[in-house]
């Protein structure tokens, strides 16, 4: 079905990202690569789907074979007919605003008439029963049911192979569930399944073959059974998640009596509401905030930070009223995406932004704790990923806020990474501040939060979600 | 026939062009105020009928913010700079009901029945793609720009002045902006839409009531407001 041989990637002569690929994928087989962030996993999936050539300029040598053709000469929609793509983060990776439009869009491309789409359709519809995600839009859509919608995209289209680049790292344990099932219909069906992940475990039971990747080549080839039976110490030395499934070890429980929620209250039409009642935090502490995808936990942090203006909040710290601008001023806010909120042209400037009263020696303390006093003058936008995050982290540090929510910190980070992440906010937590999480990644809470709460039983009708 | 986002008060996008197109010329030649006023109902009403009842009231406000601001006669009495603010609003005015009519087709037209409409207009995908990812553009810019709008809250960034504001929205817009057409073409691309074979779309195109209600209220003020000042 594909055949990789001697395939070397760079960009430009001193960024070599793969090195001497060279591998076979039988038909119908599953296939994962895994390693730590930056090996060059989304590399090989890039290379294999094509946009590595089209979109990233990159320089390849050696040979991809899929189906007997050269990638390498081929077009991106003679590839795409191929094999079908499923990206990391689905927001932005569809083309159409409908569902439905967006599940018929490949085949209308492909030029089958309307008896064919609605026969591929029924057919999709009674391998995957997902009616009820038809005719919405996909801005109301959550995370979860976007990357269901991605996978039922590849199997009405009819390839032969599907490539997957962190198709987990948004998703939450029930979606995992069901991309787990989803991938294994693929596969029974006889369909070629490419993975690049972090997240593993969710894979274990049908992949046939796992390549692990260190600095762009390929050091370890196991069959399934042998992965799962690698001690989890030397898993954690090659910076690979658990091969099992992690239990949430932390604890649900009201702590503290110091920030005291006694209403919070927001409507979803027809979807329900969140409704909070009496929960408090203390100071000092770290609590993580877990529940499904479309739970409202998006909406508990904008509430709680004072940006949402809908539904109702009765909010005390140390027994006085907390206003949504007073609440606004205390907050500092880490998000998952944190290009939303770099805005200046230096580190040190993007430090000083927002925090009054700031002293030169905190910025210093701050700089050389992350680790960013080299890049103080560099633009905070030509940064890498977690020079950026660690960015933000330090613009919340110099802010010196009492309330420090972090929105998924974590996704699509290998486990050394999030070890990373887990000791910054450890040593972020003191007695003047309560940090809360919002995080789907259970190694992540079970290293750092000491407690957590399950936004899924504040919510009223749970069972639209 | 699958379940589609599909409304009977919507107009296709072929109506909803052409009635950008004809009060493109009221600006270069103006129509009765009377009637200026039923076009921005009409406009309203549409939103209304399909379910933007906020969209709508936002229509009626800006325009009459607008067309009760002074003219150039009245604003000559004032100083220099509230005369430039109200000359502002003047050319704002100006523009308003082409706008108003643009925004209706962005917010209330779905990317496929776009690439439809051009495509029974035998408009070239070269054109038809282009356009259709304009449309698609929007929504998730949209999107972001709430997210860095959250994010400035947050920080404690003063949005009141535009030039500061602008500086610091610039540099995060630009680059997500780059990242979502970035992201959209590849959505579109490895779903084929660059294979050279003829292609069919699952939605027709039709018209329907709607189409000839729009399209002949609007034209009829048009015209009815270009005679009244004859």
């Amino acid at each position: 079905m594909l055949a990789l041989k001697k395939l070397s990637l760079s960009y430009g002569k001193d960024k070599e990202i793969l090195k001497d690929i060279t591998l076979n994928v039988a038909e119908g087989e599953c296939i994962l690569f895994t390693g730590k962030s930056g090996s060059g996993k989304s590399s090989i999936i890039n290379s294999i789907n094509g946009l590595a050539f089209e979109y990233e300029n990159a320089l390849i040598s050696g040979s991809i074979k899929a189906g007997g053709k050269e990638i390498g000469n081929m077009k991106l929609y003679e590839i795409s007919l191929l094999i079908s793509s499923v990206f990391q983060n689905p927001k932005t990776h569809f083309f159409n605003v409908d569902t439905t439009l967006e599940l018929l869009f490949y085949l209308e491309n492909i030029g089958l008439d309307r008896e064919e789409m609605d026969n591929r359709m029924e057919d999709m519809l009674r391998v995957f029963p997902i009616e009820h995600l038809l005719g919405r839009n996909i801005f109301e859509l959550s995370g979860g049911e976007k990357q269901i919608l991605c996978v039922a995209s590849c199997y009405i289209s009819g390839c032969k192979a599907v490539v997957l680049d962190e198709p987990s790292s948004n998703l939450d344990e029930k979606y995992i569930g069901i991309l787990s099932d989803m991938l294994k219909i693929l596969k029974d069906k006889g369909i070629t399944l490419i993975l690049a992940e972090h997240r593993i475990y969710y894979l274990m039971d049908m992949v046939d073959r796992v390549f692990l990747v260190q600095r762009g080549r390929i050091c370890g080839e196991f069959t399934g059974e042998e992965f799962m039976r690698l001690p989890d110490k030397q898993l954690t030395e090659l910076g690979i998640r658990p091969v099992r499934k992690t239990k949430l070890e932390k604890i649900e429980k009201n702590s503290g009596k110091d920030l005291i929620v006694k209403k919070l209250s927001c409507s979803f039409g027809s979807k329900g509401m969140l409704n909070i009642e009496n929960i408090s935090f203390g100071l000092g502490n770290i609590y993580g905030i877990i529940g499904k995808n479309g739970c409202g936990k998006s909406t508990f942090l904008r509430a709680m930070t004072g940006l949402e203006k809908k539904g109702k909040s009765e909010i005390l710290f140390n027994g006085a009223a907390l206003s949504r601008r007073v609440r606004r001023k205390k907050s500092s806010l880490v998000m998952q995406d944190v290009n939303h909120q770099l805005f200046t042209d230096s580190v040190e400037e993007e430090m000083k932004l927002g925090a009054k009263g700031l002293r030169q020696e905190r910025i210093e303390e701050v700089l050389s704790g992350l680790g960013l006093t080299k890049l103080r003058d560099r633009h905070p936008m030509s940064l890498s990923g977690g020079q950026k995050q660690r960015v933000a982290i330090a613009s919340v540090l110099c802010r010196d806020s009492e309330f420090i929510f972090f929105d998924e910190p974590t996704s699509g980070m290998d486990y050394n990474n999030m070890l990373k992440i887990s000791r910054l906010i450890k040593a972020m937590a003191t007695g003047e501040n309560i940090i809360f999480i919002v995080s789907h990644d259970t190694e992540f809470l079970n290293e750092t939060a000491d407690m957590v709460l399950n936004l899924e039983k504040f919510r009223k009708n749970s069972d639209m979600i | 026939m699958w379940t589609m986002s599909d409304n009977r008060a919507n107009p296709n996008p072929i109506t909803k062009f052409l009635v950008v197109g004809l009060l493109g010329f009221t600006v270069l030649h103006s129509i009765n105020h009377y009637l200026e006023w039923w076009v921005i109902s009409i406009i309203s009403v549409m939103y209304f009928l399909n379910g933007l009842g906020k969209e709508g009231i936002k229509n009626l406000a800006v325009f009459g913010l607008l067309f009760f601001a002074p003219g150039f006669t009245q604003a000559s009495q004032f100083p220099i700079i509230i005369k430039m603010f109200f000359a502002l609003l003047f050319v704002l005015r100006m523009f308003y009901i082409p706008f108003a009519a643009g925004k209706f087709l962005i917010k209330t037209s779905d990317v496929g029945s776009i690439i439809s409409s051009m495509d029974y207009l035998r408009i070239p995908s070269s054109v038809s793609i282009p356009v259709a990812v304009m449309f698609r553009f929007f929504p998730s810019f949209m999107e972001e720009r709430n997210h860095i709008k959250m994010a400035m809250k947050i920080r404690g960034i003063e949005t009141k002045n535009p030039i500061k504001y602008l500086e610091y929205v610039a540099v995060p817009l630009l680059i997500i902006s780059s990242n979502i057409a970035e992201d959209i073409s590849k959505a579109a691309e490895t779903k084929c839409i660059g294979n050279p074979v003829k292609k069919t779309r699952y939605v027709r195109v039709c018209v329907k009531p709607i189409d000839f209600i729009y399209a002949f209220a609007v034209s009829a003020a048009v015209v009815g407001g270009w005679l009244c000042l004859l």
